[in-house]
């Protein structure tokens, strides 16, 4: 299928510029042909008109109702009986033939105004046509008009030595203007002009063609030019792959239009290249945290193979790998779990939960941990049951009241509370310590993936730094947030607000 | 030969130690990078073994302080991350050799003995002492072409020998390079060790090659019999 409008801009561009050149320039001609024919009939008309006057000044009305006709020699040659040439005729005011040109005479009839025309028109009128006579084409001027009328005595008549003389009409009737007019009818073919207008008519095809064709070939260049810019600036962004985010497309040269276009593909580029740095980074962070313990536990096992060993030695090696193997499993599930969360494959399916109870429950889980470090957990619950997924719920919970567990030192104290807040009846759950706080700076980072504060990696928790963003996400599908509120040297609250 | 090993995960710097010393190493731990880099500074060790990701200092700063303070120590260093901006930035900061995790403890171990090889500017792993020949890397030894079996801190002891034959090695060095802080020893022990390796190496030879420089150390060396001026007394 041949597509009407190109797909492409350039062509497109070029096709518009030369359709406009194109309607332009043939309006233009038309309108410079159209007005130099309706001048060039004009002045045809214009000198046939002269030639009919030229008549009455020949042609006296005498008193008695009859026509003095005197025609020159040489007016007279030109109506010569050759086919081609001009004629006239002379009309009364009736239509009846006064005079006819020699030429004519073989030919009864031309055209010829209606009688009306002869009785109603006034002196000076025309009607002008074009006949086809003799096999060519002939315009006929028809000129109504007043010839000499003779004032008392008659006019030397011997004057006109070798002129001819043609006298028609002999009665006469009372001198009326009326009765004095004339009709003069003159005929000339009409080749020189339609030859002429031919002319015209190819020079400006001509013409017109040949300005259409460089415009075709201009507009091509123009839009060339035009759109070097969009050009250029697709293939620097063309260039640019996911190895080279990096790069920026350069603002200079561009014409203001583009800028915005560039800047925004500047700014999305810098995003990208930030989503790829970080993606990077998380999946450099959890090969780290999977290759460290897979390579003690390769390394243990090595090397206890080197040699026999004692089954006290095996035992001790057996144990060591265990505990490896069963952090690179809570690791694993760690990744898993959060990539569901990540992949939304983790629905929230609420149902009615007694929180009292899971609270106590997770707390136990870690109160032999808390009283090794002499911790008090104080509980305040003021809410039975919750409608919250417990699939989602739990880890956070966990999650949370082990964290406040681990980095408490000796001495301090955790308290747990949930209540309903008042104006939008949510579900708030608050782990707050009196442990040693948070810097602000870092507030933000605790739910980055892989993120372990400065404290964490000094106590040597075997974390790998994913407990809070998986709490985040957690609440995150469940429709809720974490809000966290710390002081350095004062302790650290951690809200779980559920609506 | 020394070794110190700054490495976060704790079974696998005690995999490490216990590896290394059944290999005869004198092997000190550290579990951060600011312990680490008190062991580096305390004493020379000829190869420190480095993880790249540690708690308070982190490994590649750890390694620039290392250079920075004119340890001369060989580094091999250990990462998790695969990325090869991390190796290089690693060699580039004054690493001698790069390991990713998970690793076979065998190749750690022959790398490791190549980087000790190198501090005391020896390429071939076989040296030659007369007819003395030490195989540092399949830790064979051999006198005359007979093989001589030796216990790993007799053939640490003669390989440190060795690898300085024709100096003198003083009891410090030999403290020093083939005794970590674990060990509770006394420097008597040096003699004791230094005295059970000529057993077995010179035995009743007409040749002997481990000499004693009296105030000065020990050393093994050729030297005809007749230029020797009197040999130690046993104690």
């Amino acid at each position: 299928m041949i597509r009407l409008v190109p797909r492409s801009i350039r062509a497109k561009l070029a096709l518009y510029v030369l359709l406009l050149l194109a309607v332009l320039v043939i309006g233009l001609l038309t309108s410079v042909y159209l007005l130099a024919r309706r001048s060039i009939w004009e002045s045809f008309r214009d000198s046939l008109v002269a030639e009919a006057r030229s008549f009455t000044s020949m042609m006296e009305y005498e008193r008695g109702g009859s026509f003095d006709i005197e025609i020159p020699d040489s007016l007279l040659s030109r109506f010569d009986p050759v086919p081609g040439r001009e004629y006239y005729r002379v009309f009364d005011y009736l239509g009846r033939r006064l005079a006819l040109s020699p030429s004519l005479e073989s030919n009864s009839e031309l055209w010829r105004p209606s009688p009306d025309w002869f009785r109603t028109a006034r002196p000076g009128d025309t009607v002008f046509r074009r006949i086809r006579l003799a096999g060519e084409e002939k315009g006929v001027l028809t000129l109504k008009c007043l010839p000499r009328i003779e004032a008392g005595e008659e006019k030397d008549e011997q004057d006109e030595g070798r002129g001819s003389q043609a006298r028609e009409g002999k009665t006469a009737n009372p001198a009326d203007l009326k009765k004095a007019a004339i009709v003069v009818q003159v005929t000339r073919p009409t080749t020189p002009v339609r030859h002429l207008l031919g002319q015209l008519g190819t020079i400006l095809l001509v013409g017109g063609f040949l300005t259409l064709a460089a415009a075709t070939l201009g507009s091509r260049a123009v839009a060339r030019v035009g759109l070097h810019p969009i050009w250029r600036l697709a293939s620097s962004v063309q260039k640019i792959n996911e190895d080279t985010l990096g790069t920026r497309v350069p603002h200079a040269g561009l014409p203001e239009e583009l800028i915005p276009l560039a800047a925004k593909t500047n700014e999305m580029l810098s995003g990208l290249e930030k989503a790829f740095q970080r993606e990077k980074r998380l999946t450099s962070d959890a090969a780290h945290e999977i290759r460290t313990p897979l390579s003690a536990l390769i390394t243990a096992l090595e090397v206890s193979l080197r040699k026999d060993r004692s089954p006290q030695e095996y035992k001790e090696t057996m144990s060591e790998c265990l505990s490896s193997a069963r952090s690179l499993k809570r690791l694993t599930d760690s990744l898993l779990f959060l990539a569901a969360l990540d992949a939304g494959k983790v629905r929230a399916q609420p149902r009615p939960v007694n929180l009292r109870k899971l609270l106590d429950e997770t707390i136990d889980i870690y109160a032999q941990r808390a009283k090794e470090k002499s911790l008090p957990i104080s509980t305040n619950v003021s809410i039975e049951e919750a409608t919250v997924e417990p699939g989602l719920l739990s880890p956070v919970l966990n999650n949370l009241i082990s964290n406040a567990i681990e980095y408490c030192r000796p001495g301090d104290s955790v308290s747990i509370s949930a209540w309903r807040r008042d104006p939008d009846k949510a579900v708030c759950i608050e782990i707050a310590d009196t442990g040693p706080g948070i810097p602000k700076s870092d507030i933000k980072k605790l739910f980055y993936r892989f993120y372990r504060g400065p404290r964490v990696t000094e106590t040597g928790a075997p974390h790998a730094g994913l407990g809070l963003a998986i709490a985040a996400k957690a609440a995150e599908a469940m429709g809720g947030r974490i809000e966290v509120e710390s002081e350095l040297g004062k302790g650290s609250t951690f809200r779980l607000i559920l609506p | 030969m020394r070794l110190l090993v700054i490495e976060d995960n704790k079974m696998l710097a005690q995999s490490l130690r216990r590896g290394f010393q059944e290999e005869g190493f004198a092997v000190d731990v550290a579990t951060d990078g600011e312990e680490g880099l008190w062991y580096a500074k305390s004493n020379p060790c000829d190869v420190i073994v480095l993880d790249l990701t540690l708690p308070k200092i982190d490994g590649l700063e750890l390694l620039r302080q290392i250079r920075k303070r004119g340890i001369a120590s060989h580094v091999i260093c250990l990462t998790a991350r695969g990325a090869t901006e991390d190796k290089v930035r690693a060699l580039n900061l004054g690493a001698d050799d790069y390991l990713a995790k998970p690793f076979a403890f065998e190749e750690l171990l022959a790398r490791v003995r190549s980087l000790c090889r190198r501090a005391y500017q020896r390429k071939d792993p076989v040296i030659r002492v007369a007819d003395l020949e030490i195989n540092t890397a399949s830790r064979t030894v051999r006198r005359g072409g007979t093989v001589i079996q030796l216990s790993t801190r007799e053939y640490a002891l003669l390989e440190f020998l060795a690898f300085h034959a024709g100096e003198v090695v003083t009891r410090t060095m030999i403290w020093d390079h083939l005794y970590d802080f674990a060990d509770e020893t006394t420097s008597n022990v040096v003699d004791v060790y230094v005295c059970l390796l000529r057993k077995k190496i010179d035995g009743r030879s007409r040749r002997p090659l481990i000499h004693t420089r009296r105030g000065e150390g020990y050393i093994l060396e050729d030297v005809p019999v007749a230029q020797h001026v009197g040999r130690e007394r046993k104690r």
